[in-house]
């Protein structure tokens, strides 16, 4: 497996409603490849301004269906504004101690 | 057909919101072909909440078929000004510099495009004289996702509008997003989960909460936790009004609740900013591995 893959937002969403419904089928997408490719940049060049949900539904979600050092392996996130990391940051951690919570039995 | 004549008082802070929501409900309430006289003669200064509100009831009195008129100040100050350029029919209008309050005009929300959050963020940015990247992001961040909400939640595409006023010599950003929609309790009686709820004040609580949406799962609902984390951090002002409920949070004291006599139907939340703190800090804590992979370079 040596394969990487390149979403460039810019070509993939509508800048009319960046919303959370927009990322589902790019995150599907990524799931859908997932085991086959190695690598995913995530290019947000050209997005001035992305709702916190919408970085939830294709990224932090990741870390709900894989464990955070394969994700952190594969994923890499470029031309995303320092701030806008740090709000996605903030998620990936809910998003984290989420699936901690949920592997705990009950 | 007799008169009515609804009064404004001179302060129209947040704390003047069961006011407001009176004259509301009085505008609600007039027989169609009446003329209302709108007396402003009295107010100062116009916030983005009242400013919503105000235009809320033009709404309804011009709805109901009934003729308004405006009872103006005596004298020609900046708040009369302003008053007199929101109530016109101009959805981008932005009235600042020497002497003025410096409004963004009332827009009706009919979408969250980039291109619209830019407008709002350039008019805040030119009416402050600058702001960092951090401030543009605290700004940008709520107002997109609010709109967002008005859009895809509230389930209603008139009345909804949204201000937003900039006060460098305070260094304060305050926005306004007002909708007409269904409100934080029905909205959120429509998840299973919280079809306990019956009301106000406790829906709007519960869904500042992490994973609390209208949505059977928890995969959604991180607004709201992420709009506290920021109020917090930047000691500004969170206010959201539903139904009869208002939840106000200002800095780091807990959130106060309020039961209104009367309600307001829809939604209204009021942004209280300042521009001497973005949100840059507003993780707790990282969990292991994250800080190095989201932020491959250090902050500056």
């Amino acid at each position: 497996m040596d394969t990487s893959k390149t979403f460039r937002m810019i070509n993939r969403i509508s800048l009319q409603e960046p919303s959370r419904e927009q990322a589902i089928p790019l995150r599907v997408e990524i799931e859908a490849l997932w085991d086959d490719t190695e690598k995913f940049e995530l290019d947000f060049a050209g997005i001035e301004f992305i709702s916190v949900s919408f970085l939830d539904e294709l990224v932090a979600k990741l870390f709900l269906a894989y464990d955070r050092q394969t994700v952190m392996r594969k994923v890499i996130i470029t031309n995303l504004a320092n701030e806008d990391r740090i709000l996605l940051g903030n998620i990936v951690n809910s998003r984290i101690r989420q699936r901690q919570q949920m592997a705990q039995p009950a | 057909m007799a008169d009515v004549t609804l009064k404004f008082r001179s302060n129209l802070n947040t704390s003047s919101l069961p006011h407001l929501l009176d004259l509301l409900h009085q505008c609600r309430a007039i027989t169609p072909g009446t003329t209302v006289n709108i007396d402003l003669s009295n107010v100062h200064y116009l916030f983005p909440l009242s400013a919503c509100l105000h235009w809320k009831m033009i709404e309804e009195i011009v709805v109901r078929g009934c003729d308004y008129h405006i009872v103006e100040a005596p004298h020609s100050d900046s708040a009369y000004r302003q008053i007199r350029r929101l109530i016109l029919d101009d959805p981008k209008f932005v009235g600042y510099g020497k002497g003025k309050i410096p409004t963004i005009g009332i827009r009706e929300i009919s979408d969250a495009s980039s291109n619209t959050i830019g407008e709002i963020v350039e008019l805040i940015e030119r009416a402050m004289g600058g702001i960092s990247t951090g401030i543009r992001r605290a700004v940008s961040f709520p107002l997109t996702e609010l709109l967002l909400n008005v859009i895809q939640h509230s389930e209603t595409t008139k009345g909804n509008y949204v201000c937003a006023n900039a006060l460098p010599s305070k260094r304060l950003i305050r926005l306004c997003v007002l909708d007409s929609g269904i409100g934080y309790l029905n909205s959120l009686r429509q998840n299973p989960l919280y079809s306990y709820l019956d009301d106000d004040l406790n829906a709007i609580e519960k869904s500042l909460e992490y994973g609390v949406s209208r949505f059977p799962d928890q995969t959604r609902g991180v607004f709201l936790d992420n709009l506290v984390k920021l109020i917090r951090h930047n000691g500004g002002q969170l206010d959201i009004i539903s139904g009869y409920g208002h939840l106000q949070i200002v800095g780091t004291i807990a959130p106060k609740r309020v039961r209104l006599r009367l309600p307001y139907q829809g939604t209204i939340v009021s942004l209280k900013l300042r521009t001497t703190k973005g949100y840059t800090p507003l993780l707790e804590e990282w969990e292991e591995g994250v800080e190095s992979w989201i932020l491959p370079k250090p902050l500056g």
